[in-house]
């Protein structure tokens, strides 16, 4: 494994370094829609940009005043020469104000924030299994890291939908595969239905990480556990402050013998799946 | 032109001194370590905890906060490590932070309460307790206590006797009388009042016709909930002498402004911190900005101002 220059340079840093979030404003370089009411928004910050690692997220506003009132959580999609990728659906009031940002104009961030995926050890086999926007960490995932063998399934309802244009961003030894409900790009069917077709075809995968709708999250993990391949999912989750202080993106985990509820946007949003107790999320 | 106005921003509220009226409310800064990054949260007139109870708590499922117009509602449900752990793991970083450290007690019991005050009496870096008499989200304990004068005076007399620290009870707006509670509660023993907690309400997801939240009713807060507060200290603070600290949707200098000139010895900023982390600092910006363009030599001259302008409301009886 090498680790590029766009995403993890620097090679060890000081861990508290790492940690250090940053509230500040940053202006859209460019704003391109990739897919149907997906963005790719480049920010232009550095500070974010030195520091970030893939399955990290940022709180981004782009409007004033106090409606909508909360930031909304939006994964890092990739970083280059400086600057933050975004990958924005819009799905709504906030994110249509996100998106409507345009080059020269500014958003709010906070960030890094988050764990991150781990990275992958020598020769390490990668299978990412990502649904809708939720392909966005990912994608930071195979830029920063060249491995030995990674594949990334990439699903979506419709053709439309699907960013097409991620293959030139990825680092060595990664290929693509798309799946869509109604059969317009790629494979048709669900990506789980991918997956599963995966996982049986070739017993050689170390690990597969999840990125999507959380009933697409479920299934995944369940999947995973039925071939006995680790799944690490980043759950998408409503948050309030997105820095720990407020409890409000409890997750529901396993620690030790006993369930306790922990903080997606501090000890998350990436997961082991097996910690998650699942019954309890709302999909 | 430089302009070397200084205004004395330090304020008394009973006991506590302040260096400046801005503080963070109970839930919003966990025990202080979350926000050092965006500042020195020793800029803050001071700090107050997410609340501690005597033993561990897991807190509501999820989902625990909802977006609403300007707002947020939310059931948390006192989630936090307890007493002991926080003695342990959190003290030692509040200790740090020099500002008024004061740290919020709940409970199922008033001698739970006063177990927890107990603790904390002594320990160095709690500088004040506050009493959370009011939160919406739990069964047992919480927004019960805050709601009959009775209750409330009893459990305040429970905590005044198990610890020597300044004691502020924060109160619940969802009473009839947020008057006659604090009474009970300055009666009781009380130095000062936090005005207020969140306003009980729900949203409900049309889709599945159930509750949006996991505790089903939550507690409103953010600058919907603004008008609301600021009448609520301008009442009290009209007819009990009382220190106050201010609370509910305040996001800027103008809005803690606005609770110090109705009444407000000091101001918490809350649910803001989650919008925008630089919050307290910019606030507390704005309030020397307005005392220097304003000419106020002592921001404590404001307290209570916008009472003493002749515009005495209608008596309400």
């Amino acid at each position: 494994m090498t680790v590029r220059g766009g995403a993890i340079h620097g090679g060890r840093r000081d861990a508290r370094a790492m940690r250090r979030k940053y509230a500040l404003t940053a202006t859209v370089v460019s704003r391109t829609e990739v897919a149907a009411d997906l963005f790719e928004i480049v920010l232009d910050c550095p500070a974010i940009a030195r520091s970030a690692l893939p399955g990290q997220f940022l709180q981004v506003r782009g409007w004033n005043g106090c409606q909508p009132l909360l930031r909304r959580p939006i994964s890092i999609a990739g970083t280059t020469a400086g600057c933050v990728v975004l990958l924005i659906k819009i799905v709504g009031t906030g994110t249509r104000l996100i998106c409507s940002r345009e080059e020269g104009e500014t958003l709010e961030l906070i960030g890094p924030l988050g764990n991150g995926f781990p990275p992958p050890e020598n020769s390490a086999r990668r299978l990412l299994v990502s649904g809708g926007f939720g392909v966005a960490p990912l994608l930071f995932f195979a830029a920063a890291y060249d491995v030995a063998g990674g594949k990334i399934l990439y699903g979506a309802r419709t053709g439309a939908e699907l960013h097409t244009g991620i293959h030139g961003r990825l680092g060595a030894g990664w290929s693509v595969v798309h799946a869509t409900e109604d059969g317009s790009t790629g494979r048709r069917g669900t990506v789980i239905a991918l997956m599963e077709e995966e996982l049986a075809r070739d017993d050689g995968w170390d690990r597969v990480l999840a990125c999507g709708p959380g009933a697409m999250l479920k299934q995944a993990a369940r999947c995973a556990r039925s071939h006995g391949v680790r799944c690490m999912v980043s759950l998408e989750v409503f948050m309030g402050c997105g820095v720990g202080a407020c409890t409000a993106c409890a997750v529901p985990v396993i620690d030790g013998d006993r369930k306790t509820y922990t903080r997606a946007c501090h000890d998350g949003p990436v997961f082991d799946a097996e910690k998650i107790v699942w019954e309890e999320l709302p999909f | 032109m430089s302009d070397k106005f200084e205004a004395d921003l330090s304020v008394e509220l009973g006991p506590l001194k302040l260096k400046n009226p801005v503080l963070v409310s109970s839930g919003t800064f966990g025990y202080g370590e979350e926000y050092g990054d965006f500042y020195d949260p020793s800029r803050l007139g001071g700090m107050v905890t997410k609340s501690i109870t005597l033993e561990e708590r897991e807190g509501n499922p999820p989902p625990r906060m909802v977006e609403t117009p300007c707002g947020t509602l939310n059931s948390i449900g006192l989630q936090n490590v307890g007493v002991e752990r926080f003695l342990r793991e959190k003290l030692p970083v509040l200790r740090g932070i020099e500002t008024v450290r004061i740290v919020s007690i709940a409970g199922s019991t008033p001698d739970e309460y006063a177990e927890v005050a107990r603790r904390l009496d002594g320990a160095a870096g709690v500088d004040a307790i506050e009493v959370n008499a009011s939160c919406p989200n739990v069964r047992r304990g919480g927004i019960s206590f805050g709601s009959s004068p009775g209750q409330l005076s009893a459990l305040t007399a429970a905590v005044r006797s198990a610890a020597r620290l300044p004691l502020i009870v924060k109160l619940s707006p969802n009473v009839t009388s947020v008057e006659e509670i604090g009474r009970a509660a300055v009666d009781a023993g009380a130095d000062a009042l936090s005005l207020l907690n969140t306003f009980r309400g729900m949203a409900i997801d049309v889709e599945t016709r159930r509750p949006l939240l996991g505790g089903v009713t939550g507690g409103l807060s953010g600058p919907a909930i603004k008008p609301l507060a600021l009448w609520h200290v301008y009442q009290l603070t009209l007819n009990l002498d009382v220190p106050v600290i201010g609370m509910g949707g305040i996001s800027t200098g103008t809005d803690a402004l606005e609770f110090i000139l109705a009444g407000a010895n000091a101001v918490a900023v809350g649910t803001a911190n989650f919008v925008q982390p630089l919050t307290p600092v910019n606030v507390i910006r704005d309030i020397e900005d307005y005392c220097r363009s304003h000419r106020v030599s002592a921001i404590s001259s404001l307290v209570g101002a916008a009472r003493r302008t002749g515009a005495e409301p209608l008596p309400e009886r």
